[in-house]
This record gives C-alpha cells, structure tokens and sequence, in this order.
C-alpha cells in the first residue's frame, strides 16, 4: 500500500523541480503543475493557470445580458447548461421575475442530465489517469447518449445555449421524455457495470484509497466545494442546503464520503461521491420526468433585458461544485461587472496541501479526483 | 500473512470479474456498439418543429444560411451576434428612384438592397441567437443529417479558411447602380473619388429632370398593391402619357394582379386628376444658391472655432443665401443672428471681415501665419501642465493665429481666456509670455 512520507529530514537530498504539463494527458486540459520533488516524493506544487484565460469576465461587460449565455458555456465545457442555468439565474434574481414552472423543471432536467454527462468524464477520465482504459470509453459512450438527448432538445452537442434568461430558448420535443426515460433505464444498470470494473477493482482501491486524503477542515479552508467537499464527508449540497428552482420538490440524498475504503476523504471517497451522485441524479430526473407540468418555456423570456442598478450573488451547485455569479447592474442593456466564483479553481487549489508527501504517480491520481476544467479555472 | 493472500485473493477476484465484463461486451457488441462509420452513416436525429415560426426549421445547428431574397437588411441579426461576424452593407435607393428591391416571401416590401451579407463561420460560435430576432425568417441553421430536407450540403468542411467566409448577398453591378449605390460600389473597389455615374444621379434631380410626383399612389394602404401600382404608374408617366391614361393603366396593372378593388376608385380619380411631374421648380434655383453664392464661401466660417458659433453662423448664411441676399446682407444676418445668441466675438468679426471680403482675405490667414505668427511657437505652451489649461490655450492661440492677430495681441488673448476661465497662474502666465521671448 502507497504511504505517505511525513518527515522529510530523513533524506535531504536535492530538491528537484519536475513540469508536468501544459502538454499533458493527465493534467485534465492546459494546466502546468510545478512539482517540487525530493526523489520521487512530491513535497510541494505549484498549480500555474492561465493558458486558457479569453477575458470571460471583461467580455461580458460589452455584451447584453442575453449574449453572455453563450460566452457562459465556454467556460465549464463540460457542464455547459449548469453554467447557463446558473448565470441565468443569477439574473433573474436581478430582474425579479417569475419563472414558469415547467421552465424550471426543464432547467432540473438539463442540469441533472448534464450532471451525469460531467461525472461520466470525471469518472472515466479518472480511471484513465490510473491506468484503466476500459472504463473510460463506456463512460464516453453513455455520454453520448446524453448529448444526443441535448441535441434532440437544443440542436448542439456541447455548447448549447439553450437555458436563457428567463425561460429556455425552445420547449422539449414531443418524445423527449419517453427517451430520457429510456436512457435512464438504459443507464442504471451501467453505473452498477462502472463498479465492477473500477470501483471495486482491487488495483484501483489500491491505488486511490487512503492516498491524498482530504480533511473537512482543510477542504472548508480552502473554499473547496461539490464532490470534492462531500467526499470529506461534509453534507453541503446548494441543492438541499440553499435550494434553488424546484429541488424542494424532490427526494434525493446529498452524496457524502463515508471512508469505507480507507479514511474519509481520501481519493477514493472522492470518486466514489460522483458515482452516488449519478445515481441521486437518475432518481431526481424519474420524479421530474414524473412531474413535469406543461405551459409557456416563453412566457416570461423579457424582450430585452435591461436593469437599473443593483446588484446581486447567486449560488449553484454545478457539477464541479458552486458557481456563483456576481453581476453588478449599471442601468444599461449590458452589465456593468460580472464576477464568475469557479468551483474548479478552489478545488485546484487544494492539491499542493494534499499532495504532499506522495509520490508523482499519486499527484495524478490525486489530480484527477478533483475533476478540475480549465476553461472554467481560466475562464 | 492471511493479509498477503486475501490481496492475491481478491486482486484476481477483480480480475475476473473485469474479464467477465469485457467478455459479456464482446458478445453483445452488435446492440451496444457507440461508433458509426462516419462519412457513411449519421446519427438519425428526429426531425421537429421548435416551436417558431419556421416550419422548415431543422434544430441541428451545422451551418448558418440566408435566405437572401427575403432578407430586408434590416440589421437585427447583426446586432444580435456576441461575436459580430454578420457583415451587412445594404443600399438604400434615393427617393423617387424607380428601383424596386422586390417583396419577401412573408409580402414585406423591401426598402433596400442587401449589396453584401457575409457571414464569417470561422467566428461563429453557432449560439443560433441571430436566428431568432428575424423579422422574415430568412437565417436559420441547416444542415446536419435532416440535410435531404435542405438539399444543402452536411457539414459545410472546407478545404481553405478563407472559404469559410459564406457570401450570400451577390447582386450585380448593374443592380446596385440601379439602386442608386455608385458611390458603395466605388468605395468597394477602393477608388477615392465617386465615379461619374455617382455624380450623375446626385446633379441630375437637381437641374433639369422633373421629379414624378407619387403623391395619388401613395394613398394606397396595402404595400403590396402600392408597389405593384408604383410600377405601373412610373412606367405610365415615363411613357409621356397623361393623366387619364396613367389612371387607367395603373386600374389595368392591378386588375390583372387581382388587387384592384373598389375602395382604390378614388386613388384612381386623383391620379386621374393629379400633376403626373412636379415640375422642378425651385430645384435650379436652389443649385444656383449653393454655389458659392454671391462671391461667399461657407467654408471660410470653419475658422469659427466654438461649435455652437459655428452652427449658427452656418445656419444663419445657407438662410440668406437662400434668399438670394447679398454678401454684404448675409454677413450682417449671420451677424444679427450671433448677437442675438451672445456669441458675437472678436474672433467670429475677423470671420465675418474675411467673408465679406473674399478677395483679400482669404490669402490673409494663410499668409499671416507664414509672416507674422510664426515668430510664435505653439509648442512653447507644451510647458503647461494642467491637460485642461494647455488645450484651452492652445485652442485661443491658433484661433487667434488664424484671425492674423499680431503676436502681442496672441499672446494677451491667450493669457485673458485663461484667466476667464480661472486657470491662469504666475507660472501659466510665464510660460505663455516666454512665447514671445522664444520668438
Ligand atoms: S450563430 Fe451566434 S455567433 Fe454565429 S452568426 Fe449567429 S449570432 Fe453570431
Ligand atoms: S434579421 Fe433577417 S431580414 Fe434582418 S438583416 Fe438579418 S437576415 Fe436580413
């Protein structure tokens, strides 16, 4: 089993800096980690970002409210209608408009979809990271399903602007939710399939349990959020704790990590979390899908969106964690500050303190856990 | 111990099981596989109706198109697009041009001619927001594997970035001059001055060619019916033929069409009784007027540096021009006309003096600079710090310059505005008295 090293005075040997990335396949996008080495036990990181950084936050000042939804997608590619629905919201909390509830459970559905769509990359990708190729390809192709899912309701595949301010740019199709249905019992049986293969797979637990572990304290310290913070066993889900849309109407269960491989928090928790998680999420889009009333996805979409002064901070549990968008109103058509909190960024932030004392090959397996996108940490 | 085989134990037991799985895939590989054969198959995706006004909608978002001839150019979708790669240049034809830019498929007549629509693909981000402020239902996305539908091609790949750059908008040459775009186009090809042809149409109206008058038509509501009625009256009128018959052929042309209807036989009886021409009255006149009228030159009043003084001076000179006064009246009406709006200076008596007298004048300010004013450097007042006071002063001087002021003069007026505007201080007041020691 791995272990990690606390007293570093044993060895004093020469303290080596290692560059992994920006061209690297497990740093998750372009992400440059300077890792300081004593041998090949890591004694500090240095996370450097910015290789991807296209001004998001200044470009919405010269955009309307309406055309920074698209500019939203690009920044979580992977969960694109949680960030849109998250930005959307933020405004509306501005405008103080109502929304029509079957908006609301679109947006429910989309964000859980996309939810699972994230955690299926975060999942495969992870299991990549450590060395198992196999899960990794189902996980993409159960993606796909999802995105045809989208592409049947918006027409895109990634990047959708499909979640406007105040509605959703048009109404589901008429199958849409026999499908979805399908999906879902296509899909359920799957994650039990991800289990077999990687989740109970001896080497994995070998590999990740016990390694990096993250405590509560620390995770809270550093403003880490998602599944990242409730693989360290912190029941902190915005969509139970501060809901939002209509989550109140739903059963489900905040995932949290219970240690059952090792210690609580450790790398393995963090997986798992998301693999619970996708299942909460099958059971949150059976009620919706159950529930779902029907009226206008039009009806409260403004003809243009203008306020006149304040200002507002709007939380959302994405799938990486809580976006938050900051947006200061300057009485015109446009916005005349917006300030985008990333999930992403704070839990990358977190590595260098438990990675320490581990050695590279577990910086990667430690790394992949947080599930980072750096379209979002650069924005 | 126990330890070491319950690992050896359960490492194969997960062993298998992962084997178990890849074998149980193997199997089923037909139902489960992800992959198409790409060029050859496409994802089936379900054609619908989104839920606006485009039957033909098709939600894929592969590649944006334009229905050119229903486009009306009226700019909605360039404004609505994050990332500006709309590029719309329309020519609006002059009024009581005859050229007609045709009617959309929806019936809306259409006031101008789109002379370019690109559409840059390589900077659009397909966030379809274009598509959804247009008025005619004209752009929209097509493509994907619904392509049948369109007959367009699938995923628009192009072997160069430049032909990324979709050009819907191709009129001719012809068409464009028609519409009256001669000077669009020569600026198009990069020549500075407008080409004959753009002079032509621009003097013509003025001098001799009596304009047809539209008036009768224009009481007709339906645009529809009015444009078809148009037609037929111009080319009626242009055919010399009178009133009467200009009616009857109009009755004639919208019979035909199936628009006429009762309600128009007083449309018809005004164009029955109507001045087909107005006749080009005041129109030569007017040209006459504007030529440098009398021996004056507006243009000498740009030396006028307030702009307030300067539009009123202007105003108050194309007025008693017009009214055919002479230079010495529209000196004194451009005179009055400043009094009476406290913006009679010194500097706009040195305009007005050059104004009535054109003949000395004119050379004067572009000598005195040469001769007197020189002695004087501008740049001196780079001295001053303050950004508001250093403009001021600049401005005063050269006004002042301009006026042919000597350079005492200059320099007193440059120090009495300042201090008008409290910004003068001792060491302003040093920098611009060292104007003249410099000199
Ligand atoms: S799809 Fe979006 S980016 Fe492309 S032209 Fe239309 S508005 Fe612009
Ligand atoms: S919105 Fe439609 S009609 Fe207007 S310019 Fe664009 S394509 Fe043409």
């Amino acid at each position: 089993m791995a272990e990690q090293l606390k007293d570093f005075s044993l060895l004093h040997s020469d303290e080596m800096i290692l560059n992994m990335g920006p061209q690297h396949p497990s740093t998750h996008g372009v992400l440059r980690l300077k890792i300081h080495t004593d041998g090949e036990i890591v004694s500090r990181i240095e996370p450097i970002i910015g290789y991807l950084h296209r001004c998001f936050e200044k470009h919405c000042e010269f955009l309307t409210y309406e055309q920074i939804v698209p500019f939203t997608d690009r920044t979580d590619y992977l969960a694109a209608m949680n960030m849109n629905d998250a930005y959307a919201l933020a405004v509306e909390k501005l405008l103080e408009i109502e929304i029509p509830e079957r908006v609301q459970y679109i947006r429910v559905i989309m964000a859980e979809l996309q939810r699972i769509a994230s955690h299926l990359v975060a999942v495969g990708t992870f299991g990549l990271d450590v060395g198992g190729i196999t899960p990794f390809t189902w996980t993409i192709r159960d993606r796909e399903r999802i995105l045809d899912l989208f592409e049947y309701v918006c027409g895109a595949r990634l990047l959708y602007n499909y979640i406007w301010v105040g509605g959703v740019s048009h109404d589901l199709p008429e199958k849409f939710i026999r499908r979805t249905l399908e999906f879902l019992d296509y899909f359920e049986p799957q994650i039990e399939e991800y289990n077999q293969i990687l989740t109970y797979n001896k080497i994995f637990i070998e590999r990740t349990a016990d390694v990096g572990t993250l405590t509560p304290e620390v995770a809270i310290n550093y403003g880490c959020t998602g599944p990242v913070l409730r693989g360290s066993g912190v029941k902190w889900d915005l969509r139970k704790t501060e809901p939002y849309a209509v989550y109140d109407k739903f059963d489900f269960d905040i995932a949290v990590g219970d240690g059952r491989m090792g210690t609580v928090g450790d790398t393995w928790d963090r997986y798992f979390v998301r693999i619970i998680e996708m299942k909460e999420s099958v059971k949150i889009l059976r009620q919706a899908l159950a529930q779902i009333p029907d009226g206008d996805v039009h009806a409260a979409v403004p003809k243009k969106v203008r306020i006149k002064e304040g200002s507002v901070y709007s939380r959302y549990e994405s799938a990486r964690g809580e976006v938050g968008f900051y947006i200061i109103a300057g009485g015109k058509d446009k916005p005349m500050r917006v300030k985008m909190r990333s999930p992403a960024f704070c839990n990358l932030s977190v590595l260098s303190e438990i990675a320490e004392g581990w050695m590279i090959s577990d910086v990667i397996a430690i790394l992949g856990s947080l599930d980072i996108v750096l379209g979002e940490i650069d924005r | 111990m126990g330890e070491y085989f319950k690992n050896i134990y359960t490492g194969l037991q997960s062993f298998i099981a992962g084997l178990q799985l890849s074998l149980h895939h193997y199997h089923s590989r037909k139902k489960l596989v992800a992959t198409l054969q790409y060029p050859h198959e496409k994802w089936p995706v379900e054609e619908r109706h989104i839920g606006f006004d485009l039957q033909e909608y098709n939600v894929v978002r592969s590649r944006l198109h334009v229905d050119i001839n229903d486009c009306i150019g009226c700019n909605q979708c360039v404004r609505a697009c994050p990332v500006d790669c709309i590029t719309i240049e329309s020519v609006k034809p002059p009024k009581g041009s005859e050229f007609d830019p045709g009617t959309t498929s929806n019936g809306t007549q259409k006031r101008m001619l789109v002379a370019r629509f690109d559409i840059d693909l390589t900077e659009c981000m397909f966030c379809n927001l274009c598509t959804y402020p247009c008025p005619e239902d004209c752009i929209y996305m097509v493509g994907g594997p619904n392509s049948a539908k369109h007959q367009i091609e699938y995923e628009y790949s192009k072997r160069d970035r430049k032909d990324l750059i979709f050009r819907f908008a191709n009129p001719s040459e012809e068409e464009i001059i028609a519409a009256g775009g001669a000077d669009y186009l020569a600026k198009k090809k990069g020549l500075p001055p407008p080409e004959k042809p753009a002079a032509e149409p621009k003097a013509k109206p003025k001098t001799a060619e009596p304009k047809i008058n539209y008036e009768p038509v224009n009481a007709i509501t339906d645009r529809m019916t009015r444009s078809l009625a148009k037609k037929a009256y111009t080319a009626a009128v242009r055919a010399g033929k009178t009133a009467s018959e200009t009616a009857v052929a109009v009755k004639q042309a919208l019979e035909e069409a199936g628009k006429y209807s009762s309600d128009l036989d007083t449309v018809m009886e005004s164009i029955g009784k109507a001045e087909l021409m107005t006749q080009a009255g005041p129109a030569p006149e007017k040209k006459v007027v504007e030529q440098p009228a009398g021996g004056l030159d507006i243009k000498l009043l740009n030396d006028l540096t307030d702009r307030m003084t300067r539009g009123i001076a202007k105003k108050a000179f194309m007025a008693a021009t017009r009214e055919g006064q002479d230079a010495k009246a529209v000196v004194r009406s451009i005179q009055t006309a400043l009094e009476a709006a406290d913006k009679f200076t010194d500097e706009v008596k040195a305009v007005l003096a050059k104004l009535e007298s054109p003949g000395e004048a004119p050379v004067k300010p572009a000598a005195a600079p040469k001769t007197a004013a020189p002695a004087l450097n501008i740049k001196v007042l780079n001295g001053i710090s303050d950004k508001m006071t250093r403009g001021l002063a600049k401005k005063t001087f050269m006004a002042a310059q301009r006026a042919g002021k000597s350079p005492a003069d200059i320099v007193t007026e440059v120090k009495e505005t300042l201090e008008d505007a409290g910004k003068l201080t001792p060491e302003f007041a040093k920098i611009i008295d060292s104007l003249r020691e410099d000199a």
